[in-house]
């Protein structure tokens, strides 16, 4: 009886209804989308500051104290000034491991490219393309810099760790200055030092791409970092790691510090500009929704309590039987609940899909990538809706019990 | 019976726990109601007292038959036989499924006495049943209630028509708030 009264009710009041769940269906259907957004977006965010390139650099500690006479460098103070090969992988053994993305080795070397007048000297740059590491626990972990700088535009072809052994990446600069292109032979010259002809060794890499990313590397000449240790006698070390992590809960200097404890010979320097904009962004993006949302909800239940009000006041002498008949307060606020309860029920279902075609068009729109829908948001959005229509609805049941039959059966 | 403003609707509504008096004191069947609260009050109409109103008041939006389970599921429990044969016994069995702008007015308020009666509450209290009738469904409706009062039911029915009047039991007629004669409607009565 009671849901034949509730379905009666409902289709005698089509339009009203119609109102109010429009109305829930407003609130939640921005609510909706900016809920998908927000779970979506510190990914999202995280993997377009990610594209700017990687947000951790792990230098050897010993590493910042230089010494020279004269413009001569003569090297750090200390022996280590390189970090192990061997110890790369324990970066992948942090508390967030999973949050690491990617990381890339670093060797550099002042080289002289070309001969005659075209000769030049340039920075041979040892490093991994897409190397598959193991990790200690034995998985396969592929990583290098075509996994943290997904930006570099390449033409021709990238390298390949394990054969490419005289093929080069070279940067688009250095492809203009020397006029070179892809499938080109360039001799490569390196002295221990600079001074020093004698020591000098000559070697033929091919030119298998041209990188363009506008840093840089398009002033680089880039190699298999196994090449360059090689080369410059430097077996098993490298100068720098870039390491791109993944960070929405935790903040991107607890990598820091964990790789530093992984490591204890490195320092791991965050690139705090870029982290604290992230920040910034992220924080003033959700502040934003949080309001939007806010606002939406309360117009929602404005427009609730209205049309619940109206409902009420149009149905007095409806409440005034019910009572006459032995219907008690409680019953009269629960069939008015139910009521709004539905409405906050179908307006939070029909929200939540307008909700995710509103955050496809914004997923489209400023991230240009299509927005994943989260199933957490169904239940939440439905709660809310839910939550929002019975708060509403509180006053104009409160009003609904308060009526008298025996005023309104006299018709006052 | 009274003329109107002689307070027999303000006293059917105190016997029919729909108001409370000022001062004094209301019995109905051994039970001072005028001690009661207001849930307590609601609970005993509910389960004591059938009301007929002059304006035959019914759920817009449902059919004969429902605003007549309504006033069972309002007391106890649904029994949707119970409702046709209460229907049925105002005449109405062919008109259950009708909306209530779909009846006449007699038949609108033989739904009232159908759903007064339906839940075999002893007490029916009947404002004016046939003040908006025309003669023949207000004959109707009194028929009715003439037959309830044999079937063992107490009707308490206000009017200002003497000929109503004169159908029951005891007449009790009023005049400015005050009982002015109780008796049999043949006698003279006793006057206050």
């Amino acid at each position: 009886m009671f849901l034949r009264i509730i379905s009666k009710s409902f289709s005698k009041r089509k339009g009203k209804m119609a109102i109010a769940v429009v109305a829930v269906m407003m609130g939640a259907s921005i609510t909706s989308a900016l809920l998908t957004v927000s779970f979506d977006i510190n990914e999202k965010m995280n993997y377009e500051f990610r594209r700017f390139g990687a947000n951790l650099l792990v230098v050897p500690s010993s590493d910042t104290i230089d010494i020279g006479i004269g413009g001569f460098g003569f090297g750090a103070v200390t022996e280590q000034k390189y970090i192990n090969e061997s110890d790369l992988y324990k970066i992948k053994t942090i508390y967030w491991a999973k949050n690491v993305l990617g990381y890339a080795p670093f060797l550099y070397q002042v080289v002289t490219v070309g001969s005659g007048s075209l000769e030049q000297a340039a920075v041979l740059t040892g490093t991994w393309f897409e190397k598959d590491t193991t990790l200690d626990d034995g998985t396969e972990f592929p990583t290098g810099v075509k996994i943290i700088n997904t930006w570099w535009e390449v033409e021709g072809g990238w390298i390949d760790d394990e054969n490419d052994t005289t093929g080069a990446l070279i940067g688009a600069n250095v492809a203009d200055k020397l006029g070179l292109k892809v499938g080109d032979q360039m001799t490569v010259k390196y002295r221990q030092r600079p001074d020093d002809a004698t020591n000098e060794t000559s070697f033929e890499l091919t030119v298998l791409g041209v990188v363009c990313g506008g840093g840089p590397e398009d002033d680089q000449i880039f190699v298999t970092l196994d090449t360059a240790q090689g080369l410059t006698g430097r077996q098993g070390r490298v100068h720098t790691v870039q390491v791109s992590a993944l960070c929405t809960a935790c903040p991107v200097e607890e990598f820091a510090v964990e790789i530093e404890e992984k490591i204890p010979y490195v320092e791991a320097r965050t690139v705090k500009q870029l982290a604290s904009a992230e920040m910034v962004v992220l924080a003033k993006i959700e502040g934003m929704m949080l309001l939007i949302s806010l606002v939406a909800l309360v117009a929602s239940a404005l427009g609730v309590a209205a049309v619940m009000t109206t409902s009420v006041i149009e149905r007095r002498k409806e409440i005034g039987l019910m009572k006459s008949m032995g219907a008690e307060n409680k019953r009269i606020a629960y069939l008015f609940l139910t009521e709004a309860a539905v409405l906050g029920a179908i307006g939070g279902a029909l929200g939540y899909a307008v909700g995710l075609v509103l955050s496809y068009i914004i997923g489209l729109t400023i991230f240009e990538s299509l927005v994943s829908p989260k199933v957490i948001v169904i239940p939440m959005i439905i709660g809310i809706s839910l939550g929002v229509s019975l708060l509403a609805s509180s006053l104009p049941v409160r009003r609904a019990t308060k009526i008298e039959p025996v005023v309104v059966l006299r018709g006052e | 019976m009274g003329p109107s403003g002689s307070g027999k609707t303000t006293l059917l509504n105190m016997m029919g726990c729909l108001d409370v008096p000022t001062e004094g004191s209301l019995f109905i069947d051994g039970t001072e109601i005028t001690n009661l609260s207001q849930a307590e009050l609601t609970r005993f109409r509910r389960d004591n007292i059938g009301l007929v109103f002059q304006q035959y008041h019914m759920i817009p939006y449902l059919t004969a038959l429902e605003n007549v389970m309504l006033a069972q599921y309002y007391h106890s429990v649904v029994d949707e036989g119970g409702a046709i044969e209460a229907l049925e016994r105002v005449g109405l069995g062919h008109r259950m499924d009708q909306m209530p702008s779909q009846l006449s007015g007699g038949e609108q308020q033989r739904v009232c006495v159908a759903r007064a009666l339906v839940n075999d509450q002893r007490l029916l209290l009947a404002d004016e049943p046939t003040g908006n009738l025309d003669k023949k469904n207000g004959q109707v409706v009194l028929d009715l209630l003439r037959e309830l009062r044999d079937g063992n039911h107490t009707i308490i029915l206000v009017t200002h028509n003497p000929e109503i009047a004169t159908m029951g039991d005891v007449l009790v007629e009023l005049l400015d708030g005050k009982i002015v004669r109780c008796g049999s409607p043949g006698s003279s009565g006793r006057p206050r």
